[in-house]
């Protein structure tokens, strides 16, 4: 591939990259922008990238009955002020941590031996308990949404961090993707374990978990933004209770209302809700070039 | 160290038969070597000793005690993968401590962390440190030690494989091709240095491989296997000189063997081609036998000497001695090894005789069984 391209189809090649770049970076870009807007600049479309940042008026602090001159806000702190005023946007976002990161641990504890035993021990049915795997895969989740809904209502567990937890607690996909990993790692390194004298068990935690790293990390950053992200099934079902509300559900709470739409907290809600995500993904960037790698193996 | 007895094992995978009865007492502090071609089960019996794998039939005891019950953790042998099978993310140092650590660590002193505060553990991990050190020092691997695998070269890997296996005085060493990761210059330095340590440890070795000539060095006895026979046990001279099946004869020995195809007549005289082979006669009579020479027992003589007939197709330079591979007359080709001075006198393209020895043919039957011979030195 390298030096045999002439500089022509290099640069079509950027050209094109360069392309689709600016098309997934856009939204990111206008999200960034009108959090950091006044309502007025982003109607008009004015103010370039961060706005003048000229003080303007917050009509609901006019409404409680303020005089006009103590209700002048920089656009900026304007919008992401209310983003936690208006709504308890902290406690949204460590039920967003606590919900994902549950959501995570235990899917990997259930994953590694279910791989584990689909990869390296010889068991009867053990063919047709894979092939359920991949039949599970192409389940969508919508359709299976009401008879879960169902069951939790049933139980009682709608309206509680359960109910966002548990039903996310076997992923197929992460049982899928570790055992296609797991059959890349020798068997030799298991056999020598057991002589070692660890049992199923260590083999699995002790030399399965710490070589499997950089598929873990990749299986981490599809549950973690898929739930991080997840506005559909906090929303069947956490039905009333605030107290259990999610970042991308608190987004709701600026939509509509009786003061029309505020696209600049909005937006600074959103670019809230996003930060730790790039934030933790450019801290594991590394991790996943880095790798633990099976070269000590041959 | 511990005597190892294998009785009668079977396996087989499916349909496949594997293993059909395999047999063999090895004695304590024996080196024996477990030699035969890709496939032929070589591994699978490793593994069934090591308890790895289940047997379908058969006993396997060690120190004459029955451990086909036994898991593998419990057998007290090591082994040592021709992968090596190093756990990647650990120390040369940790590499070598699991052993020591699963065995001697209570389940509660092995927990990450909480592990260290447990009465006990400090004395324990102390005498764990003094044994690697020991065996790191005994295989000069010291200055690895904080290494992971992945920053070694194949032959500091083997030797952490080896330390692995020594760290917690196993009763028998299993090694199931441990140098073919090798190349060949350190592999013939390696098999020095582990017929070394196994006089040092005097423990018993199982030693699988597939490559004759580390059989052939490093054995007290060879065990030859095909097909998932044993098909002779024997010291590496005798499998050489008194192979007892054609089958091995083939197997041990570079170059091969030259197998020619003869007559015996009433009176148990043998003809190859057109030429009696005088003073051996055969213990079948008027039969059609094989008949095997070693490369070293066949010589080129002058085209008009009492020989078969043939022509020098090619001829190889080994320094101190030449191969020189011929054509039959009556078909068939040959190889002999003769001393290197024999280049003055034939070359390639040349028409010459070969002059069979005798004394160091070997006779085979139709199915390849060894046959008696009888040498009788003409008067
Ligand atoms: N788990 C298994 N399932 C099915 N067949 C197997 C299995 N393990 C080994 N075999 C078969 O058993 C036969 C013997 O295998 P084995 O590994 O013992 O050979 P080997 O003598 O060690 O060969 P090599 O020198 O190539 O390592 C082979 O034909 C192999 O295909
Ligand atoms: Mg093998």
């Amino acid at each position: 591939m390298l030096g045999n391209s002439s500089p022509m189809a290099e640069a079509l090649k950027h050209a094109v990259l360069i392309v689709g770049a600016l098309i997934v970076i856009l939204p990111f870009y206008v999200m960034l922008s009108y959090s950091m807007k006044s309502p007025n600049e982003i109607l008009t479309n004015t103010g370039g990238f961060i706005g003048s940042q000229e003080k303007m008026v917050d009509d609901y602090c006019i409404k409680l009955g303020n005089p006009k001159k103590d209700c002048y806000r920089t656009p900026v702190f304007f919008n992401y002020g209310s983003a936690f005023e208006k709504a308890p946007l902290v406690r949204y976002l460590l039920n967003g941590v606590f919900v994902t990161l549950s959501i995570f641990i235990i899917q990997v504890l259930v994953a590694l031996p279910c791989a584990y035993a689909l990869s390296k021990l010889r068991f009867w049915g053990r063919d047709v308990v894979f092939a359920m795997v991949l039949v599970c895969l192409l389940i969508p989740v919508h359709a299976i949404a009401l008879p879960i809904y169902l069951m939790l209502a049933k139980v009682g567990l709608t309206n509680s961090y359960a109910a966002l937890i548990i039903p996310w607690t076997i992923s197929v996909f992460g049982i899928f993707l570790m055992r296609q990993f797991f059959m890349t790692i020798p068997d030799d390194l298991i056999d020598a374990a057991r002589i070692d004298g660890m049992s199923e068990f260590s083999i699995v935690w002790k030399v399965m978990l710490p070589c499997a790293v950089p598929a873990l990390m990749a299986f981490a950053i599809f549950s973690v933004v898929a739930h991080w992200n997840d506005y559909f099934w906090p929303r069947v079902v956490i039905t009333g209770d605030r107290s259990y509300f999610t970042p991308p559900l608190g987004l709701r709470e600026f939509t509509g209302g009786a003061d029309g739409d505020f696209y600049g907290p909005i937006m600074a809600t959103a670019t809230i809700i996003v930060t730790p995500l790039i934030v933790a993904f450019l801290l594991a960037q590394r991790k996943f070039i880095e790798g633990i790698t099976l070269s000590g193996m041959k | 160290m511990a005597s190892v007895t294998i009785r009668d094992i079977e396996k087989s995978f499916g349909s496949v038969n594997v293993l059909n009865g395999v047999s063999v007492d090895i004695e304590d502090g024996e080196f024996i070597v477990l030699v035969g071609p890709s496939g032929c089960g070589k591994s699978t019996l490793l593994r069934i000793i090591a308890g790895l794998e289940q047997q379908n039939a058969g006993n396997i005891s060690i120190a004459d005690e029955l451990v086909d019950n036994l898991h593998a953790s419990h057998r007290d042998i090591a082994m040592v993968f021709q992968s090596y099978a190093l756990y990647p993310h650990l120390t040369v140092a940790n590499n070598i401590s699991v052993p020591l650590h699963m065995r001697r660590l209570s389940f509660l002193q092995r927990l990450p962390l909480l592990g260290r505060f447990m009465p006990g553990h400090k004395e324990i991990m102390d005498g764990i440190k003094r044994d690697v050190d020991e065996v790191t020092e005994t295989l000069g691997i010291g200055a690895l030690m904080d290494r992971k695998p992945g920053q070694l070269s194949g032959g500091q890997r083997q030797r952490v494989a080896v330390g692995r296996a020594m760290v917690r005085h196993p009763r028998a060493f299993l090694m199931d091709e441990p140098l073919s990761n090798l190349d060949a210059e350190l592999r013939v330095h390696m098999r020095a240095e582990i017929a070394e340590l196994h006089r040092r440890l005097a423990t018993t070795f199982i030693y699988v491989t597939h490559d004759q000539a580390e059989a052939m060095t490093m054995a007290d006895r060879v065990a030859v296997m095909m097909d998932g026979d044993l098909l002779q046990v024997d010291t590496p001279s005798n499998v050489y000189k008194n192979p007892t099946d054609i089958r091995v004869a083939e197997f041990i020995g570079s170059p091969k063997i030259n197998i020619l195809a003869a007559q015996v007549d009433g009176a148990g005289k043998i003809t190859v081609g057109d030429r009696m082979l005088s003073g051996l006669y055969s213990s079948v009579k008027g039969e059609d036998i094989q008949v095997g020479v070693r490369p070293e027992a066949l010589t080129l003589a002058d085209i008009k000497a009492e020989g078969l007939p043939c022509r020098i197709v090619h001829h190889e330079n080994m320094g101190s001695e030449a191969y020189f591979h011929a054509e039959l007359n009556i078909g068939g080709r040959v190889i002999s090894r003769m001393d290197a001075s024999a280049l003055d006198t034939f070359a390639t393209g040349q028409e010459a005789s070969i002059v069979i020895d005798p004394q160091n043919a070997l006779l085979f039957g139709k199915e390849g069984q060894r046959l008696a011979s009888k040498i009788e030195v003409a008067a």
